[in-house]
């Protein structure tokens, strides 16, 4: 054990706290890069094909990363953490599943359509509750 | 699952913060397996069982 994680071992470990920050720091230079080519794109700043790829590709740079850093994370928590994460995972998937599923007959009843991005939203408010709900099953 | 790990930390006067430093755990998981709410895995079980001088299954009563 370092002594760092001597010092803090609150509701939180210090090495998942660095390992999750890693994770959040790729994640906010995806959405910067997502939203400023979503701009870029929109707008019509970049007109060279070559640099609308660029543009288009280059989120996928920190997004990576940051899967790589979420999944060091998930290795290396704290057990309780990693079975929170997991559930919450699990709870996000399959209720994405089982919308996602039945969604084209609320499609043709009249229900908008569901883009990709609205998938992403869609998963990222499924796990953030699904997290909280199960965190506090273990308080 | 029920255990004696709250009844042996409290004998010792160490706080759920005191063992989760020593068990490299967050205090988090230390209040939740001492509610029931969490098992712990084997190599946790282990951890504990051997900072309290037990055997696993004197600390953790596998039958419940």
């Amino acid at each position: 054990m370092s002594a760092e994680n001597a010092m803090d071992c609150g509701s939180e470990r210090f090495q998942d706290r660095v390992n999750s920050r890693k994770v959040t720091r790729w994640l906010a230079l995806w959405a910067v890069l997502f939203l400023a080519g979503t701009a870029a794109l929109r707008h019509g700043l970049v007109e060279a094909p070559a640099l609308c790829w660029l543009l288009a590709l280059l989120p996928y740079i920190p997004a990576t990363l940051a899967l790589q850093a979420f999944l060091r994370y998930l290795r290396e928590a704290d057990e309780l953490q990693r079975a929170i994460q997991l559930q919450a995972l699990a709870f996000a998937f399959g209720c994405s599943f089982l919308l996602i599923g039945g969604y084209p007959l609320l499609e043709r009843v009249g229900a908008p359509t569901l883009g990709a991005d609205g998938l992403v939203v869609l998963l990222a408010i499924l796990y953030a509750g699904g997290r909280w709900g199960i965190a506090r099953r273990y308080q | 699952m029920k255990n004696r790990v709250r009844e042996l930390r409290q004998a010792r006067e160490q706080t759920q913060e005191d063992l989760a430093r020593v068990m490299d755990v967050s205090r988090q998981t230390i209040n939740a397996i001492e509610c029931g709410k969490h098992d712990p895995s084997l190599q946790l079980a282990f951890r504990l069982a051997g900072h309290f001088g037990l055997r696993i299954e004197e600390l953790f009563d596998g039958a419940v």
